[in-house]
Parts: C-alpha cells; structure tokens; sequence
C-alpha cells in the first residue's frame, strides 16, 4: 500500500490537469465527478497508508518514496521524494477527508455558477499543492508547494473576479503572504549556503551539529521562515488578508481555512522544530506574538456581523493556540488542537454556507434569526461546530485541545502563566462570541425567508463533520476521562511526549473547563434576544469600530506601508534609472527605425556591419 | 562491409534519402509519397545512430568524425529536422498555389549538410556541409515566393551567408597556407603567427555569423521575420547545432588549448549577445522577431558554458542546445500550426495571440511552457539549462559574465512575460483572429503536445535527459 503514497497528491493534480486543459467540454456532473473523485481517491489511499501504519508503523516511523532527483549541482543536490511521517500522515488524512467533503458540498453550492469545471480544477490543485507542501522532504519541494498554495487561494479567493472589490481581496491576500514569503526564501537560502543542503532530515540533522543552541544563525534562518509561516497563518502582525479572503466562495473558505492553507504555517514549523529547539528567542517571539494574536482577533470576532467575518477572526484566533502551543515546545498538542480545528471549522464554514444557501446568499447574521426550526440541520451542525470552538467540556473536540494546550502552557518556565491567563481569557471570549452568533442566528424572531431546499450532497459532509466534533476529542483524553493516548502515541516517535504534569494542574484544567460555560453565559445574557447587540450596533462607539476593523490594522498599514511606498514609486517614476530604460527603449526604436528605412542600403548595411565585425575580431586576435 | 559502413550507416541513408527523393520526383509528383520518403528516411537515420555509436571503426577517418560525440549532435540535428518536417507538413497545405514537394527535399538536403558539417574531419567536409545547409536553407526560406518578405529574407540571407562563406573559406585558405593541411589538427598545433590568428579570426566570424552572436547578428529578426514559420525554425536551430558540434570537436581535440586572448573576445562576444539580444526584443510586436532577438541572447548565454569548459560547462553546452532547439522549435511550431504557407502572413505578431488561453487553452498552455522555458523560469526545461549555464560560469569563475547573465535574463522577463499576458486578455473578435479559426490537425496537437511534454518532464525530472545525454556523449 504504501508504495501507492505518490497518488496522493498526483490524483488531485491529474483532476486539476484534466479539468483545465478540457474542463470547458466536459458537463458541469462530469467535473463534479472528477474534481471531487480524484479528492476522494487521495483520501482513500491516505486512510490506507493510516491503517497499514496502524497495523504496523515502517521502521523509524519514517516512510521515504524517492521519485526522481531534480537538480545536481556542485554543493546542492535536491530530490523530489515523498517523507511521511506521523506528522505528516496526521496532516495527510485531514487534508484529504475534509478535502472530499468540501468538494462534495461545493458540487451543490456552486451548482449552475458560470466556471464550474474552473472551480474545480484550481480546488483540485489546492489540494495537490498542500499536500506536496506537506509531503516534500525537501525544503525547495515544500516551498514550491507553498507557493502553490499561495497562486491556488488567490486564484479562489478571486473567484468571482467579475466584482471588483473580491480581485482586491485576492490580490491582497497574495501580496501580503508574497511580503511573507519573501523572508522565508531568504530563510531557505540561507540554510542552504549555510548547511549545503535542503533536504529536510540531513538538513536538521546538520543544524545540530554545527550550530549552538541560541546561536545566531539558527536564530536568523528560524526567524526568517517563522516569518513565512506566519504569513501564510494569517497570524500577528500578518493577520490582515484572512478576513478579506472572504471573498471567495464558502467552500473555498472551509478549504483554505481548516486544510489547505492557514496550517502550512503550524506545519513548517512543527516539521522544522528541531531547528527551533536551537533558537529559544524564536520560540519565545512565537508564544508572544500567538498570545496578541489570540486576543486581538477573538476581540474583532466579538462585534463582526458578518457570519465568515467572525469565523475568519475565529481561525486567525485559534491557529494562535496552535502556535502558543508551538511556542513553548508542545508539538504535538498544537498538532492535536490542528486535528480538531480543521474538523470543526470545516464544520462552522460549511454550515454557514449551508445557511447562506438558503437565505439568498445573505451573510449579516443580524438578518439572520429563528432558523432554529427552519433549518434543523444547520443549526444543529453550527451548534455543535460552535460548541467545539468555544470548547465546551467533555462534549465537543475543541475542549480535549485546548484544555491540552493551556495545560503545557501554565507549565512553560518563565512567562508560562502570563501566556496562560491570555489564553483562558481568549477561550472566554471565543465562547462568548461564538455563542454570540448562534443565538443571533438561530433564536429570536426570523428576519429573512428561507427558500429552497439542500441535498444529500450538503447533508452529508454536515452530518460526518458534525460526528467528528463531537467524537474526534476522545482520541486524546485527559487523565481522568480514560487518558487515551492515540494522537500522542502516533506522534511520539517524531516529537517526543509531552512533560508530565504536577499536581497543581487539576486547578489549572478546572479554569480551563469553567471559563467556556462562562463565556455562553455571558452571551447567553447579552445576545438571547438580540436586542443590546442591535442597540449598539446602530450607533456603535468607538471602541466597537475600532475592534470591528481588527483593531485597524489595515488603516495603520495603509498609512504605515501602502502609502509611504506609492509615494516613493511616484517619486521614482521620473527617476534617473527610469531614464536610462526610456533612453534604451528610445534607441531600440531609433535603431529599429534607421533599419527599416530601405531595402538596398539595408543589406548593405548589414554587409558592411559584418565586415566590420570579422576586421576587429582579426585586430583584437592579432594585436591585442 | 556491412561492420565497415556501421559507423557511417546514418548518414548513408540520409544520402540515400536525397537521392530516392529525387527519383521519385522525377517519376510523379506527390506530395504525400515525398513527405513519406522524407519522414522514413529521417527516422531510419536516426534509429542507426544508436548502430553506429557501437561500431569500432570509422570508415572515412580524413573526411568524417564519426565518435560519439559527433554522432550525438548528428542525432539531435536528424531529430530537430524531423519535428521541422512535420510542421512543416502541417503548413504546407493545398491551397498553397504552388508545386510543394521541392520542400521536403530541399530540408532533408540542408540536414544531410548541417549532418555533414557536425562530424566533418576537416575543412574540406566542414565547407561543403556548410555550403549544402545553407543554400539548400536559402530555398527553404523563399518558398512560398509569392509573399515579398520571404522572396527579401531569401536574397538577405543569399548575400550575406554568401559573404560570411567567403570569409570562412578565406580563412581556410589561411590556414591551409601556414599548415600545409586542410584538416583541424595542425592548425590547433601551430603556435600563435599572424597568419594562424587571421585564419582562426575570420573561421570564428563565419561561425559567430551561422551562432548569430553580436556583432554578426545583424541578419537575424529580417530573415526570421520574412521567412515560413518552420523555415525559420529550422535556420534557427539546426545550424547552430552543426557548429556548435564542431567547436566542441575541436576543443575536445589533443593539443587544443584557449588562449586567454581567445576567451576575452569570446567573453565581449557573449556579453554583447546577452545584453544586445534582449533590449532589442523588448519592443517588438512581431513574434518572429522577438524569438530572433532572443536567440541572440540564448547563444550568449551558450558562450559563457562554452568557455567554462571542464565537465560541467560541457554538459552544460550540450544540456543548453537541446533545450534551446526543443525550445525554440516549439515556439516557431506554434506560429506554423496557426498559419498556413497559402496566406498572405504567419499569424506571427503578438496580438494574433491575443485571447488564445480562451479559444485555445492547450495551445496555450504549451505557448505559456515554452515562454518559460525561454524566459528560465520553472518548472520549465528552461531553467535547469540556465542553472547549468550559472553553475558552470560560477565555477569556472567567469563573475562578470554570469552576473550579465541574471540582469540580462531580468529584462529577458519583460517581453515574455508580456506575450502571455497577450494570450490571457479577452479575445477582441472571435470572427477577425486567425488564430482562433484555423483548424489544427491531429499530427499538429500531438507533436505540440510532444514538445510541450518534453519542456515540461524534462523540466521537473531533467536527471532523465541528463542520462540520456550522458549515454551518448562520452
């Protein structure tokens, strides 16, 4: 079976291929089946290659497919071969399964849209991007992929480019990550020139051994991919393209948001953490800077009114936890909190396209109201992805994760429980808001009228989603619910095990346990029936405004960066290199003008130029 | 006889094909019997390359090199005109009010020359092949003689190689004057007179006129421009091929060393071309002109690998020149299969592109493939051949050349990119494009396809051609 791993992403890329070059003759049912068929195989291999790897793990628990070499040159060598590992197999099997399921829901959603086939295509190669991101094992491979990635999601984002303002978001959102992406090139570079290979495990093995823990250089090239991978997470200061990414049909943003693009990010570096181990400062940037970025966008996502607005700030939050987890060395409880989230958000998103579906693609929830018993369906999968989000104890997924994370938190020497404390008040906040949004949703007095009706393309990937949040948490377990170890015994043998906890822990898991029922309680009293919501938000404060631009980082960036440099490329739009390519050009033209001008001088012209030529080769050769 | 002739079985049956062509001409006219003939011959030749690289003995040692180097080029210029004859087929169609069969001929003819010249022994072999290839190219060039720029690119073309010939054969009379030998040995071994360095002065200038590298690129965008699609395909590719085989002969021979007054004018040469090339492409409309201009540049960049030397200059040569003439077949292939020998122009200005991803997105795809591969960027051909070109420069330490390489290539960007951005924009009107009316046969969608596969699996898995390449040149 596992010899079949190079299907996994060629299916989809085969799909992509097809579905491009003839996607245009093929009926919109024939690319439904491809696109979502050549998903569907992937995810059937990866779930093959998992239960082999459950019968029996390959040796080392490392699984190499070498492909092909693609360069040798003096000093680099790079191959396109396949590494899975747990980690990598972890992130196989999500991507895949909820890649299926968000494929068999668009072939309803986007049903009777103009560029079917297209949409297809470009969701097939996300998916095969990703997974050769995923999949690489070296790190020019992984970075092709992410780039991939990068061209897919600006491609989706920018589906409906006959709007002017979603190309913008488009083009936003690539620019941004590109900024992003340029110091993760240098990065590579740099660890290329420095260790004289890019192949991941040799590479990390090197770092090593010629690096000192905290010395410069891992601390630069750690600093400098950090900086890629959080562009592509959307995290502080990077956060601001994911809520415009909205743009972009809902499918596309259950793709980008739980599988294909924002956990690239957690991904590198969960890949490259040894190189990490050897920058303490990077780990530590990383744990603060997940600490802003969770609070800065649970806050946004608590006066949005927009239903993807608040996901999107929920996502940017959450991966936050990921990378708090990152932070402070607990790899495999950020992968965990990854498995959770991908399954629940794709869940949230997929609902709420669901909903929009039936509202006349309405997306402002205070329209929204009373679809509790007009749509039964999605408002028990919403409720049960926002229980997760909001990590209700016991019953969802999202709790067994998070309470995970803040547990290896509180025990991180140094700031350990100041980075605590902003995460439990995170978690009080993302249960207040997203329980915000249910009950303006889904309680009180219905707004707008619901029409049509959804399929079993739409039921189904609710219904699995809606299993997996609530069932997927008892994988992991606390002590005292079990203490299954499934995830971490899958991902010991790459990231090690987690250090045990003290006695002091079972206060710290209590807050973590309490605080989201306080959170719905909160919203429960505010938002129950909407009105102190609709109260404000006619006539919001300041710091309402404020918070509902994601504390205005677009402005400050719009003043900070946007502007400063138009300025400084209209004052260079007259500028002396400027002149020197107007002078070529010009004399392009002239020359081309002067050649042109008659037929006989012409050739003559040109045997004198090549008699002229053959005397100062003669002159150089003999007299020089 | 039959292990005595092994060596030289190819370019028997390419001498043999010249020969039943024009027989079968001269019994009855027909287009398909002489395609046929044309097509057989081609692919026999190149199915006894591989026979030939295992003989041991070389039957024509004065005349012909027949090592397996030679032998490689010789099957890489068989190739090239075989992909040249299709296309050409495919163009040369009814409505074209002229006899049509002359043509498959006279491009077996300039490859049996341009096959010559690849493995001559000496000057004597390398003239007449040079001589055969280019006027038999000459009538390539003026065949579809009703259009006036093709009639002036021939007449072009006819003078100045006529010139750039006497200028060869001048320099062979040199040499021979000092030598006392018409083949390459003894002028590589003589030491540096006047009389050796004029000979070896204009000998370069013949073959910098045939490389088109500044300053003898003069030439260049007029004939390509004026000329057929795939003439101009096969004056771009094949005769470079040819000379470039024999200057790797020739620096492969005992005894033969660079001097470094040789490799500075080469480096100016190679400098000029890069840079020359690419500013004059950045303000053209026509297509032609454009992969003319870039040609130019290409050979530049070829210079730098050539004067490299060593293994991986050499490899780099060899890797360049395939992809260039895979390259550079393709582009011209894509004007030929949207124009027809019977109208009045190719469809070879930019805007005939315009809106091609819309009507025709494979075409375009493989159009979008070949500009990157020309532009040197992945996951075309074309960047592993630039990567071995940079490694080669860096290692053998020639800065300042490789550093004109990467700003040359920069502006390189500009005009491709500009082409496929032609092809991405709205179709201005279905009904006014040529492009988008005329229809491709099958053989047409497949050897473009073909070539588009290649540019693209050679550029994700180039280990592959590298074998190959190693296999054969030793």
């Amino acid at each position: 079976m596992n010899h079949l791993l190079w299907l996994v992403p060629a299916s989809p890329l085969m799909g992509a291929t097809i579905l491009g070059l003839c996607g245009t003759m093929l009926p919109a049912r024939a690319a439904a089946i491809i696109g979502t068929a050549s998903v569907g195989i992937a995810a059937f291999i990866a779930i093959l290659i998992g239960l082999h790897w459950y019968a029996a793990a390959p040796p080392s628990h490392i699984l190499i497919q070498h492909l092909w070499t693609w360069l040798t040159l003096p000093g680099l060598t790079v191959d396109i071969s396949l590494y899975l590992d747990p980690v990598a197999l972890l992130m196989m099997l999500v991507i895949t399964i909820i890649g299926t399921l968000i494929h068999l829901f668009s072939t309803a959603y986007m049903a009777g849209e103009a560029g079917y086939s297209r949409y297809f295509a470009y969701l097939n190669l996300f998916v095969a991007a990703m997974l050769l991101l995923i999949l690489a094992s070296d790190l020019l491979v992984l970075f092709v992929g992410w780039e991939g990635v990068g061209v897919c999601s600006y491609l989706l984002v920018g589906f409906w480019f006959q709007d002017a303002a979603n190309g913008y978001a488009a083009r936003k959102s690539f620019i941004v990550t590109r900024i992003a992406d340029i110091a993760m090139l240098a990065g590579i570079l740099l660890l290329a020139v420095k260790l004289g290979t890019l192949s991941i495990q040799p590479m990390l093995a090197r770092a090593t051994e010629l690096w000192p823990h905290g010395g410069a250089w891992p601390t630069l090239a750690a600093g400098l991919l950090l900086i890629g991978g959080l562009g592509k997470s959307a995290q502080f200061p990077f956060q601001t393209w994911l809520p415009d990414a909205m743009a972009g049909p809902t499918p596309v943003s259950a793709l980008i948001h739980a599988a294909t693009m924002v956990t690239a990010g957690v991904y590198l570096v969960v890949r490259l953490h040894v190189l990490y181990l050897l920058a303490p400062d990077v780990l530590l940037a990383i744990s603060i800077g997940a600490g802003i970025t969770i609070l800065l966008a649970a806050l946004a996502a608590l006066v949005q009114s927009d239903i993807k607005r608040v996901l999107a700030y929920s996502t940017i939050s959450q991966i936050g936890y990921m990378f708090l987890a990152l932070g402070v060395g607990a790899w495999s409880a950020g992968m965990f909190h990854f498995l959770t989230h991908a399954v629940f958000k794709a869940l949230l998103f997929l609902s709420a396209g669901a909903i929009a579906m039936r509202l006349d693609h309405e997306q402002d929830i205070f329209k929204m109201g009373g679809l509790r018993t007009s749509l039964p369906l999605a408002f028990w999968s919403f409720l049960i992805g926002a229980a997760s989000l909001a990590a209700v104890p016991i019953i969802s997924a999202g709790s067994f994760s998070k309470e995970m994370i803040l547990g290896a938190v509180w025990f991180a020497p140094g700031i350990g429980p100041g980075l605590w404390a902003a995460g439990l008040l995170g978690a009080l906040i993302t249960a207040t808001y997203s329980f915000r949004v249910v009950f303006l949703v889904f309680f009180g007095p219905a707004h707008t009228p619901v029409t049509g009706r959804s399929g079993a393309p739409i039921a189904v990937p609710l219904v699995l989603l809606a299993a997996g949040s609530l069932l997927i948490g008892w994988l992991e377990t606390p002590s005292f619910l079990g203490g299954d170890r499934l995830v971490m015994t899958l991902l010991h043998p790459v990231l090690g095990s987690p250090a045990p906890r003290s006695a002091l822990a079972i206060l710290v898991e209590a807050a973590g346990y309490i605080v989201p029922l306080l959170g719905i309680a909160i919203a429960y009293t505010l938002y129950r029936n909407g009105h102190w919501q609709r109260v404000a938000a006619a006539e919001p404060g300041a710091l309402r405004r404020l918070l509902r631009t994601g504390f205005g980082f677009d402005a400050l960036y719009e003043a900070l960066l946007v502007r400063p440099f138009m300025a400084l490329v209209r004052a260079l739009r007259h500028d002396p290199v400027d002149h020197v390519v107007t002078l070529i050009s010009a004399a392009t033209l002239q020359l081309h003008h002067t050649l042109r001008r008659s037929q006989i001088g012409q050739i003559r012209r040109y045997a004198a130029w090549l008699m002229a030529g053959s005397i100062a080769t003669i002159a150089l050769l003999v007299f020089a | 006889m039959m292990t005595l002739m092994q060596a030289a079985a190819p370019l028997l049956v390419l001498a043999l094909t010249v020969t039943a062509m024009l027989a079968a001409l001269a019994i009855r006219r027909s287009f398909a019997v002489t395609i046929g003939i044309a097509a057989t011959g081609l692919i026999l030749a190149t199915i006894s390359i591989p026979w030939a690289l295992a003989a041991r003995a070389n039957p024509f040692p004065s005349l012909f090199n027949l090592t397996p180097d030679a032998l490689g080029f010789a099957g890489l210029i068989l190739l090239a005109g075989l992909a040249t004859l299709i296309l050409a087929t495919l163009y040369l169609t009814r409505d074209l009010p002229l006899p049509r069969e002359e043509y498959p001929l006279l491009l077996v003819l300039a490859t049996l020359g341009a096959f010559a010249m690849a493995t001559s022994a000496g000057f004597i072999t390398l003239f007449l092949g040079l001589e055969t290839m280019t006027i038999a190219m000459i009538g390539m060039i003026a065949y579809p003689r009703d259009r006036p720029e093709a009639e002036e690119a021939a007449l072009k073309y006819l003078v100045l190689s006529g010139m750039s010939s006497a200028i060869v054969l001048f320099g062979i009379g040199l040499a021979a004057l000092a030598t006392g030998h018409l083949t390459f040995a003894p002028l590589l071994a003589a030491g540096p007179n006047p009389i050796i360095l004029t000979a070896l002065a204009l000998i370069g200038a013949g073959a910098g006129f045939k490389l088109s590298v500044v300053p003898f690129h003069i030439w260049v965008p007029d004939i390509y421009a004026g000329a057929p699609a795939p003439s101009a395909a096969y004056v771009a590719v094949i005769p470079k091929i040819a000379v470039i085989a024999v200057i790797l002969h020739l620096l492969a021979m005992p005894g033969s060393t660079v001097s470094p007054i040789l490799a500075s004018a080469v480096g100016i040469v190679a400098m000029l071309s890069m840079l020359v090339g690419n500013l004059l492409a950045l303000m053209q409309e026509n297509l032609k002109r454009v992969l003319g201009y870039s040609s130019i540049a290409h050979l530049g960049y070829l210079l730098i690998a050539l004067l490299a030397a060593g293994r991986i200059g050499r490899a780099g040569v060899i890797f360049y020149i395939v992809t260039y003439a895979i390259t550079v077949i393709g582009a011209f292939g894509v004007i030929g299969v949207l124009s027809r020998a019977g109208s009045a122009r190719d469809a070879d200005q930019i805007d005939d592109l315009r809106g091609l991803f819309w009507h025709r997105p494979l075409l375009a795809t493989i159009m979008t493939l070949i500009l990157l591969s020309l532009a040197g960027i992945p996951p075309a051909i074309g960047f592993i051949a630039k990567l071995y070109i940079m490694a080669a420069g860096v290692s053998a330490d020639l800065r300042v050349l490789t550093a004109t390489l990467v700003l040359s290539s920069v502006i390189g960007l500009f005009y491709y990119l500009r082409i496929i951005l032609v092809m991405a924009l709205k179709p201005a009107d279905r009904a006014e494009a040529p492009a988008s009316v005329i229809a491709i046969p099958i053989t047409g969608w497949l050897t473009m396809a073909g070539l588009g596969a290649l540019i693209l699996g050679f550029g994700i898995a180039p280990q592959s051609l590298m074998t190959l390449l190693h296999a054969v040149f030793k």
